[in-house]
Order: C-alpha cells, then sequence, then structure tokens
C-alpha cells in the first residue's frame, strides 16, 4: 500500500486541470503565488483558456490538491455571466450580466436584454447552474 | 402560425367542436427547445407521441444521432420551451469522473439505471474505449453536474 505524499512540488500543481464544485474544468494551473514575507503558498492561477480572462483563486477556496486534478471549493461567479435567464415557463427574460455576492453567497444577478437592465434577488431564482430559471411571480428591481 | 390564423384558415367539420383554439398543435412542441431541471439547454423536441387517450412523451433530440423518450409527466410546462423537472441521467455518458483524490477515471460508457425510469444504479467508467470498465454504484457518486466527482477513491 503507498503512503501519501504529505508535501508536493510545483510540478505536482502546474498544469494541472482546476475541477469546481459543479465537476467543471475552470481551466488550468498556469501559476502559484507566494507570499514573500511568510513565505508561504497564497494562491493560484487558472489559465481559462482562448479569450477568456485567467482566474485567481486564494488558498482558502482550494479544497485538495488531487493526483490529477485540484478541487476548488468556491463556484467563480463569473461563471454565471452570460447565462441565459428564463421564468418558470421558459420565456426567455435576459442575459446575465452581473452577479452581486455576499460572503460568496449570490444575493442578486443584474440582467440585460437589449437596452433593458434590471436586478433579480436570490430569493426569486429556482435554480442558478447551467442557465438561471427563476421562481414564479418573481420581482424585478431597478439597477 | 398564430392560433387565430389557425382557426381562420381551417374550416372545421364536426358536430362537437366549434373552437379549435383551445386545441394544441403539433407544431406547438415540435422545434422547441428542451430546458432540463439545472437550467442546460439539452436538446429541442423532434417528436409528440400519443395514444387514443391523449399526448404520452415527448422524443427529444440532444446530438445528431442521440434521441430519447421523456414521458409527459417529467414536465413542469411547454410553453415558450419545454421545461423538464428532471436532470435525465442518460445525459451522464460522456461526462468525465473524477474520485475523491482528484484522480481521473475515465469517462461514463454506460449508465445503469432502475428499468426505464430516472433513478440511477451505477455508471459504468471506461478511460479508453477497449478499457475494461469499472462499474461505480450510484451512493458513491458526490457531484453529478457538468462532471461526476465521487465521494470515495478508486485504484
Amino acid at each position: 500500500m503507498g503512503v501519501k505524499r504529505k508535501v508536493i512540488t510545483s510540478d505536482d500543481i502546474l498544469g494541472k486541470d482546476a475541477v469546481d464544485p459543479d465537476g467543471q474544468i475552470l481551466g488550468v494551473i498556469t501559476k502559484l503565488h507566494i507570499d514573500k514575507d511568510s513565505k508561504q503558498l497564497v494562491g493560484i492561477t487558472i489559465d481559462q483558456g482562448f479569450m477568456k480572462p485567467n482566474l485567481f483563486f486564494g488558498l482558502k477556496y482550494i479544497k485538495n490538491f488531487g493526483v490529477d486534478t485540484v478541487f476548488l471549493s468556491k463556484i467563480p461567479t463569473e461563471k454565471y455571466i452570460g447565462l441565459d435567464v428564463l421564468d418558470e415557463k421558459g420565456k426567455f427574460i435576459g442575459s446575465v450580466k452581473k452577479v452581486t455576492t455576499k460572503r460568496n453567497k449570490v444575493t442578486s444577478i443584474e440582467v440585460h436584454r437589449g437596452m433593458r437592465k434590471f436586478s433579480i434577488a436570490s430569493s426569486d431564482i429556482q435554480e442558478i447552474s447551467e442557465g438561471v430559471i427563476l421562481k414564479p411571480n418573481y420581482k424585478i428591481g431597478e439597477v | 402560425m398564430d392560433k387565430t390564423t389557425k382557426e381562420k384558415q381551417i374550416p372545421i367539420v364536426s358536430d362537437k367542436e366549434k373552437n379549435v383554439l383551445k386545441f394544441e398543435s403539433m407544431r406547438d412542441y415540435v422545434g422547441k427547445q428542451v430546458v432540463s431541471k439545472s437550467g442546460e439547454q439539452i436538446g429541442t423536441i423532434v417528436d409528440v407521441l400519443f395514444t387514443d387517450k391523449g399526448v404520452k412523451g415527448i422524443v427529444v433530440a440532444s446530438g445528431p444521432f442521440s434521441r430519447f423518450y421523456v414521458d409527459l409527466s417529467f414536465f413542469s410546462t411547454i410553453s415558450d420551451k419545454a421545461m423538464l423537472t428532471i436532470n435525465p441521467v442518460i445525459l451522464l455518458v460522456g461526462k468525465e469522473v473524477f474520485d475523491s483524490d482528484g484522480k481521473k477515471l475515465g469517462r461514463v460508457s454506460t449508465i445503469k439505471r432502475k428499468g426505464n425510469s430516472n433513478d440511477l444504479e451505477a455508471v459504468v467508467v471506461k478511460k479508453r474505449i477497449y478499457s475494461k470498465g469499472i462499474q461505480i454504484p450510484a451512493s458513491d457518486i458526490d457531484v453529478m453536474k457538468k462532471n461526476i466527482i465521487l465521494n470515495t477513491t478508486y485504484k
């Protein structure tokens, strides 16, 4: 039976896939960030690929450094931007332009449809994953 | 074609019905996008199956060679889009599987369900097409969304 190594090197992390709590591969880890004073690892940079911005994840959002992947404990809110927002009947309401969070929980989303902009509170959201589905009788607020 | 046009263009021959507006047309269904419970657009309606007692279910095309039947009871509404109340487990085929140690085990090649229901019993994961697959029971699955994450480690 093999013994699990407690200490790993940068080679064990760089180039590996970063996986969010939904199981989605966000990209490849390209950088490790080390605090010069404390000499501790503080975070990682994830390269999301062509035309997508790099993501920085602090150490507290890294669940574990796995064999082939690194598991993250937080879904980046950037993932929700551009998702279609549908009402409970499937009617297209708009697209997510901005996500507001408080303590890593989504509190509201800003939705754009053409020139119209409005916000929807998280209490009116039934599902936010691959798309956004609203609850019946949802309310829209001004931006 | 809206219903007003439909009524105008079609003369009614019936002793019982005077208004066809209350009926739904097959055209209202076919071509509609199907959205899973998680909000993912999983395909389009290509056929509607019915008996003499009414509509029973819908055939969804999720790819050029992938079609499946979904019972009407799994749809919450069919309006602008057809909204499902489930995430069909048959769409797990092809998804990547990671164990709790972050090890890539392969991709789902087949799934085992209770009969034809949406209740998952196990997934068979293969690293390569011709490799021997490993069967993973549903109880070992922690996350089943974009990909599959297990709650245990596999060798």
